[in-house]
């Protein structure tokens, strides 16, 4: 497996199942990415994505109860795990590091 | 349908466990967007969503992230069949051309062929939609089998018959001039439709409403294009709504603007004008009479109604209406035709729509489907003679570990490859060469009819797709297992051979080949032959020479009017090179109308019987060259304008009607008196049989009665060919004695030439296809001699040593070949001459069937084939034998 560091898509993919905290499942996903973040993406890219998150240790999934819609199926709900949780926060104090050393000069 | 494909593909595709989850967040996102956008669109993304999963390795069945292993196998393949081809150039592009050629031709057929069976699938509910056609029966015998029956037909049963929906009637009128804004336009042709028209049909109305525009007499709908060329300018087309035209003497309002009839539409039209101004014109007998046919009908049975159903009703229906030829003169006999076939059914009389004859689309695609096997044929051939070549390859990949299936998956690869490297230039050559194409076709095809078409029902591209690939798996599962057959062990041994049947599938294809191409060829010839026949033939009637200018329909039928006819008659005559000038309501070559209620007075109790008949003014039998058998021919004082019951009237019959009517001989009739719809007529001339028709209809009986009236054309016979000045004079005589109509005149010969046209253009592509089989099945069979002989080498270097010579050789080496040759003849020729049977029934009268033609034709065949085996089997033979032996 290649490492544990977070790609930009996995980070937003990682905070918006954070966000639906258990509804969140591939439809949900797309939608609340396509509103939030403003940019279209495919329902594919979508499980791509949370499966890799998945192998690498960051979401766990269980399939919820059947629902009427959907023909019937059941969706596959995600939950950020405990490491997923530490990934996030890794990558949120990394960045606010990063942040703080840019002197004010630079944007000017 | 397509969602359930698409979500089994899914199941085999995606690892189990995300299975459920994908699937149903597809589903999710469908009803979305159905809600959103609709069903079409829907579909559309639905499709394009679950395309996009099959990117993913990691949702895959299987461990998620090991990658393919076949994939690059599969790659391995296609590297390793490039290399082969271009290493053997030849054998390469002799299949190249070979298929490229093949699948050009047959795509361009295919064009034709989805143009042609696509007609009038654009009117919604067109498998609903039938047209009510009638047979006539006399004595019981089949008189008339046609489109037109009588006006009260529709409206009947519509009352009668619960199953259907809805009707429409209509009637043609083919050429009119109407007035506009001070100027006189020619209509090719229109349709007097009745209200429900526009509503029945899908033709689209772009400016009126659809429920009123016909209702009323005297209201038109233009064509958009009729309406264009009308106002000839850019203004818009939708101003002239609302004002009128002129036709008839009438005012018509313009109460619509409809768009075009589609190409692929069997009903076209300039004008649309309401059905209530031919009740009007005639009367009302063209909304009540049972026994005047000139009208169309076209019906739609509500859903889940069968045909099957209403067949007896119809029987019925003609029983109850028409009293066993009380009515009309004729039993009657009603039918439905579907409205899909219409196009493809010439067998109708009296047709108005755009037909074409069907059995010969479906022939043409039976045979670019035969062209396609040939090089199909010389592919397979090619690949198993070069087996040997291949044997190592397979050897060595045996011993590293392959099975037999994945050496069969191997060739199967490479068979695909190339064949959709010919297809892909075939595509690009069929875009080249479709201007010529469409010349040859006089039609406006391209490669989107492939693209939008449906065939059999089901949208065309996955048809051809469909059929194409499996075709290929089919052709090289062959090829493949005999490749796969050679075993490891005896390659690397060097002891390999090919198995004895082999060869005799390669002769069993070879000898398939030439039949087709004997076949092909045989049908070119006899078709070329008819063709030429038809337009050489002695018709009994000099069709040569001969101009025919419209008739003046806008001159009123008043007392002056003969007058004028005369005078236009005879100041024409005194023109130079003019040699004769007559009158006639038909022209050669065109219909005649029919006399139903016809009744030979020396036999009273005989039943109805029919005969064509023609108007025909002064002089008409001698501008024709009609031969007079017995009798006289018409005279001026046959001619009465005031038409009573009282009177007896004379007439012509010609030869076959004599015995019809129940004469023993030509002398016997003359003097005859007939009752034609109650009123009396003696013979009083007997001509020979003449070809009033093209040479697909037989001669009938016909009765040529002394006629005159305004839309009479006019025939004129020239001494020779016409010049300007001639023309230029006959047009100022006419302007000057008919004022305020519109000059146009044609050529006879021109005429039939255009009824000919489907034979002329047969014959074209009959001839293109056999040119192209032929070159096709050479190409095999130097690809395959040169294989069989580089097998023969050290054969031939021996058989020198020891002093046999060059011709002795070339006999022992041909000698299969002709062999083949002459078995595929003994076949082939047989079965052509059938098909040519079937098709030459289509035609009242054929050209004889010449022995030398056939003969021809198989001569030819044999002596093109044998040049590339003769030169490649010398070369060879005439080869040092040092050569041949030295590397051992």
């Amino acid at each position: 497996m290649k490492g544990t560091n977070l790609g930009e898509l996995e980070e937003i993919v990682l905070l918006i199942v954070a966000n639906l905290y258990d509804m969140a499942y591939g439809v949900a996903i797309k939608l609340e990415i396509e509103e939030k973040c403003g940019r279209k993406i495919t329902i594919s890219t979508v499980h791509n994505v949370l499966q890799r998150l998945q192998e690498k240790g960051f979401l766990e999934s269980r399939y919820s109860d059947p629902t009427k819609e959907r023909g019937g199926k059941r969706k596959l709900l995600f939950r950020v795990t405990k490491s997923g949780q530490e990934a996030l926060s890794h990558s949120r104090s990394m960045r606010e590091s990063l942040w703080q050393g840019i002197s004010e000069l630079a944007f000017k | 349908m397509l969602r359930k494909l698409v979500d089994w593909v899914l199941l085999n595709y995606c690892n189990g466990r995300l299975y459920e989850a994908i699937s149903g967040d597809l589903e999710e996102l469908y009803d979305l967007d159905v809600q959103k956008h609709g069903y079409r669109k829907a579909n559309r993304s639905y499709l394009v969503n679950s395309i996009s999963f099959l990117r993913y390795h990691r949702l895959r069945k299987g461990k998620t992230t090991k990658t393919n292993n076949n994939m690059s196998l599969i790659k391995n393949y296609v590297k390793v069949s490039w290399r082969d081809l271009l290493r053997h150039k030849t054998y390469t592009s002799i299949n190249l051309i070979g298929l490229v050629s093949a699948m050009t031709v047959s795509l361009m057929i295919l064009q034709y062929v989805v143009y042609e069976t696509g007609f009038d699938q654009f009117h919604g509910d067109y498998d609903r939609i039938f047209r009510v056609v009638n047979d006539r029966y006399q004595k019981g015998e089949l008189i008339q089998h046609g489109t037109i029956t009588y006006p009260t037909v529709g409206p009947t049963m519509a009352k009668d018959f619960p199953e259907i929906e809805a009707y429409t009637r209509m009637t043609f009128n083919s050429r009119n001039y109407i007035g506009f804004e001070d100027d006189l336009h020619l209509t090719e042709q229109f349709i007097f439709a009745d209200e429900h028209f526009l509503n029945f049909f899908s033709f689209k109305l772009l400016h009126g409403d659809p429920n009123t525009a016909l209702d009323a007499p005297f209201e038109a709908v233009l064509s958009e294009s009729f309406a264009r060329r009308i106002l000839e300018s850019d203004r818009d087309v939708q101003e002239m709504v609302g004002k009128n035209i002129e036709i008839y003497s009438t005012p018509t309002k313009i109460t619509g603007i409809v768009a075009d009839a589609p190409d692929q539409s069997h009903l076209q039209y300039d004008m649309l004008l309401s059905y209530k101004t031919f009740v009007d014109l005639s009367d009302g007998g063209a909304d009540t009479s049972w026994d005047w046919s000139d009208f169309y009908h076209y019906v739609k049975l509500k859903e889940q109604t069968s045909l099957e159903g209403l067949t007896p009703k119809l029987e019925e229906f003609g029983v109850k209406y028409f009293k066993d030829g009380e009515v009309s003169g004729s039993v009657e006999k009603f039918h439905l035709q579907p409205l899909a076939e219409t196009h493809l059914d010439i067998s109708m009389q009296y047709e108005f729509g755009r037909v074409v004859n069907g059995k010969i689309v479906w022939t043409l695609l039976i045979i670019s489907g035969f062209i396609l096997l040939i090089a199909w044929i010389n592919f397979i051939n090619l690949t198993t003679s070069r087996a040997l070549q291949r044997a190592k390859e397979v050897g060595v990949r045996k011993s590293i570990g392959a099975n037999r299936s994945h050496v069969v998956f191997q060739f199967v690869v490479e068979t695909l490859m190339v064949n959709a490297l010919a297809l892909a230039v075939s595509l690009a050559a069929v875009w080249l060469l479709q201007p010529f194409f469409n010349q040859l076709t006089g039609l406006q095809l391209d490669l989107v009819v492939l693209w939008v078409s449906r065939l059999f029902g089901i949208p065309f591209p996955v048809l051809f797709l469909i059929v194409f690939i499996f075709s290929l798996i089919v052709i090289s599962l062959y090829p493949a297992t005999l490749l796969a057959g050679f075993r490891a062990k005896d390659v690397i041994n060097g002891k390999y051979k090919m198995k004895g049947r082999v060869a005799w599938l390669r002769k069993g294809l070879v000898i398939f080949q030439f039949i087709t191409a004997i076949a092909l060829i045989n049908g070119a010839v006899a078709i070329s032959d008819q063709v030429d026949y038809m337009l050489t033939k002695d018709l009994g009637l000099d069709i040569d020479n001969t101009l025919v200018v419209y008739g003046p329909a806008q001159t009123d039928w008043d007392s002056t009017f003969f007058s004028k006819v005369d005078r236009f008659q005879n100041e024409v005559k005194n023109l130079a090179a003019v040699n004769e000038v007559s009158t006639s309501n038909r022209i050669a070559g065109s219909r005649m109308g029919k006399l139903f209620q016809v009744r030979n007075n020396a036999k009273p109790d005989a039943e109805n019987l029919s005969l064509n008949w023609m108007g025909i003014g002064y002089n008409f039998e001698q501008l024709y060259g009609l031969e007079l058998l017995e009798g006289r021919t018409l005279e001026p004082t046959d001619y009465n304008y005031n038409f009573g019951r009282d009177r007896i009237y004379n007439l012509l019959i010609n030869r076959a009607a004599v015995e019809y009517l129940g004469f023993n001989s030509v002398s016997e009739a003359i003097g005859g008196v007939l009752t034609i719809y109650r009123r009396q007529w003696r013979i009083v001339g007997v001509v020979e049989d003449f070809h009033q028709m093209t040479l697909h209809d037989k001669i009938d009986p016909m009765a040529l009665l002394p006629f005159r009236d305004t839309a009479d054309n006019y025939s004129i016979k020239l001494e020779g060919g016409a010049n300007d000045l001639l023309l230029a004079n006959i047009e100022r005589l006419y302007n000057t004695i008919f004022p305020g109509n519109y000059f146009d005149y044609f050529f006879l010969t021109d005429t039939y030439r255009r009824y000919y046209q489907p034979e002329i253009r047969l014959s074209a592509i009959s001839k293109a296809f056999t040119i192209l089989s032929i070159i096709m099945v050479i190409l095999g069979l130097y690809g395959l001699t040169t294989m069989t002989l580089e097998k023969k080498v050290k054969e031939i270097g021996i058989r020198k040593v020891l002093g046999a010579r060059v011709t002795q050789l070339l006999l022992y080496l041909t000698k299969d070949f002709a062999l083949l040759m002459l078995i595929a003849m003994i076949l082939g020729v047989p079965l052509s001459l059938y098909f040519i049977g079937l098709w030459k029934a289509d035609f009242a009268y054929s050209s004889p069937l010449g022995v030398g033609s056939v003969a021809m034709a198989c001569l030819l065949i044999l002596v093109f084939t044998s040049i590339p085996i003769l030169l490649q089997t010398r070369r060879v033979a005439s080869n040092n034998p040092v050569q041949a032996l030295r590397d051992e």
